[in-house]
């Protein structure tokens, strides 16, 4: 299986860089608008400098243009502030406080600088400065005119006007309206701000990730093999303290392979232990039969004609969902290549083994599945603590006993932030409908939350798999939107129990 | 995907290992699953021959691995190799393999078949 984390960092990487061109576009644009307004100040700036008349005869044409401009505002102010000239957008800009001078203009409107908050006084204002013979090429402000509920970002520039004497005559003010580009190159920003500690989480979720596979395979009581990078194997088999052994003559087994040999020869051992068999043809058949008894464990084989093991596999574990039970399922098969066991325990099997598997190997994995399973009677159901039908609880005695108290507290914490990573991994390559990064990812989740029993989150990382491979991205869906429900339940359990036990390093 | 056809598996001297049989189960039940054997992949080899001159690949594939499978049921180490064999040769479209494969395959077939029988004289 590829590994997908560099992928999903390439994937963020490509998101910032898209997002940032983006801005650059947006800051093209605002410069094509100041563009205009730096053109308006030069003819100002040049009436000015000119000493003969026929300055002042175009003076009249040069109001107008810039008077009648349809998105820059222009005020025209005298030497001691007093607002002599404005258009129709400077108005709309800064509302009835134009009509005066720049004082009640500062009264009635509120000015603040680009972060909101900062409340300028009238003297700290641009066209105060430029009244001073500050000449102000392009400032920030934020504007609340009085009967506005929101306020806008105006960029705001100042041309002073001087007479012959070089003393400070007036002022023109320019503004531009430039909201809609500050709040997208805002949000572009807190996105950018958010991709990279998405990617940092990442680059963190993958080492804590191999700290909590080592810490697994401490406890492992199978001789399993270990993938570190995607830990795709239950490390330990998840103790079930609560539950007595089950005896097995009162498990029932059920034997799915379409070849009778093959089906004779399991059929064989089984009956040594006693156990009660059905059988079954195809995959078809044993959904049909799983979903009218209850059995203890299903050897299923995986190449079967009509339907065959992954695909009934994958229908049991969807139909379970909603029955609240779980069947453990062996994969017995002739496959041997390398990936296959990955591939079966992927689609939602809990064991893999050859045919022609030793007798004694077999019946360790017999032992191991009836240990998991108990009848369901209703008196028994009664007297068990609550839990609502297809929620997910953790075992914390049972893990405590694995693992001790105190390096349960370092797996949980490895645990809970590893899988929000993950999980968050994995609703965005499901929004990309990116399969193979899904698979990766849900995979990724599936071995340790089988290692400390959260089976049912375990399924849903299959079926998820199962679905974004077969193209169903709706169902992969909501099957994620059910394991994010049921890792809530969990790390409200693990919050409480941190509480009680007063954990310090816990947090859900 | 190369499927590993048993690579390193040796060759045994004994076409089925009838007293390992006898080891795991007992000698009524190695009886009755060697009977099931020969009921179960005698049809298929005829239907493997046809496929392989059809170059059909499904239908080698499915065929070699049931084979295969079944000659690891009743401990037919040649018989399973030679058909993993036929199973990669299908698999990656290894024609040449194939037909060679099958000719091995007959060949561990009819000594698995001889060793049966064999056996069967002998309870």
């Amino acid at each position: 299986m590829t590994n997908s984390w560099d992928g999903q960092i390439n994937r963020l990487s490509d998101q910032i860089s898209d997002l940032r061109e983006t801005l650059e576009s947006s800051q093209v644009v605002e410069k094509e608008q100041l563009v205009e307004l730096d053109r308006a100040r030069m003819k100002l700036r040049a009436l000015s400098a000119d000493t003969d008349t026929r300055g002042l005869s175009e003076l009249p044409r040069l109001l107008q243009s810039i008077m009648n401009h349809q998105s820059m505002a222009v005020i025209v102010a005298g030497e001691s502030g007093r607002i002599l000239l404005f258009n129709a957008v400077a108005e709309r800009l800064l509302g009835e406080g134009i009509k005066g001078s720049f004082d009640t203009l500062s009264e009635k409107t509120s000015f603040f600088r680009p972060d909101r908050t900062t409340i300028l006084g009238s003297s700290e204002l641009p066209w105060a400065r430029a009244l001073k013979g500050d000449d102000i090429e392009q400032t920030q402000l934020f504007v609340k005119p009085p009967e506005a509920s929101e306020g806008i970002f105006v960029s705001v520039s100042c041309t002073v006007l001087r007479d012959h004497k070089e003393e400070v005559s007036g002022a023109v003010v320019f503004l531009l309206d430039n909201t809609e580009q500050v709040q997208v190159e805002g949000q572009i920003r807190n996105l950018c701000e958010y991709l990279e500690r998405q990617i940092n989480n990442i680059e963190t979720a993958r080492s804590e990730i191999n700290l909590l596979a080592e810490k697994l395979e401490k406890v492992k009581t199978a001789t399993i093999g270990f993938d570190k990078e995607h830990i795709p194997i239950p490390a330990i088999r998840p103790p079930v303290v609560t539950r007595p052994a089950v005896n097995a003559a009162q498990a029932r087994v059920l034997v799915v392979d379409d070849i009778p040999v093959n089906q004779k020869l399991l059929i064989m051992h089984l009956k040594k232990m006693n156990l009660e068999i059905d059988t079954a043809a195809n995959g078809k058949e044993a959904v049909e039969k799983v979903m009218q008894a209850t059995y203890a464990l299903v050897f299923m084989d995986c190449d079967m004609p009509v339907m065959n093991g992954y695909e009934a596999t994958q229908e049991i574990r969807r139909l379970e969902i909603t029955s609240g039970k779980h069947v453990p399922i062996v994969a017995m098969t002739s496959y041997d290549r390398e990936g296959d066991r990955e591939r079966c325990l992927s689609i939602g099997m809990d064991e893999y083994l050859t045919k022609g598997t030793p007798p004694k190997k077999l019946q360790e994995v017999v032992q191991w599945c009836l240990s998991r399973h108990k009848p369901v009677h209703k008196e028994e159901a009664a007297q068990t603590v609550p839990i609502v039908q297809g929620e997910q609880v953790l075992d914390l005695d049972a893990l405590t006993e694995s693992f001790g108290a105190d390096e349960l507290q370092d797996v949980l914490r490895l645990f809970l932030t590893s899988t929000t990573t993950l999980a968050s991994c994995l609703e965005f390559a499901l929004e990309e409908r990116d399969a193979q990064s899904v698979s990766h990812f849900a995979y990724s989740l599936k071995g340790p939350c089988a290692s400390i029993g959260l089976t049912k989150m375990s399924d849903l990382s299959a079926i998820i798999t199962s679905d974004a491979e077969a193209g169903r991205w709706e169902q992969a869906a909501v099957s994620c939107e059910q394991f994010k429900r049921l890792y809530s339940r969990v790390k409200e359990q693990v919050s409480a129990a941190s509480e009680k036990n007063k954990w310090s390093l816990i947090t859900a | 995907m190369v499927v590993d056809y048993c690579v390193g598996m040796p060759m045994v001297a004994t076409p089925v290992d009838i007293q390992g049989l006898q080891d795991e189960l007992d000698a009524e039940c190695a009886l009755e699953l060697l009977a099931a054997f020969i009921d179960d992949t005698a049809p298929q080899l005829a239907l493997l021959s046809d496929a392989v001159v059809a170059r059909d690949v499904s239908k080698v594939k499915s065929v070699a691995h049931m084979l295969k499978g079944c000659c690891r049921s009743i401990k037919a180490q040649n018989g399973e190799q030679a058909s993993a064999k036929l199973e990669h040769a299908a698999v990656t479209g290894d024609w040449s393999l194939a037909d060679e494969a099958l000719l091995d395959l007959d060949s561990r077939y009819g000594e698995i078949l001889d060793c049966i029988t064999d056996y069967l004289e002998t309870v």
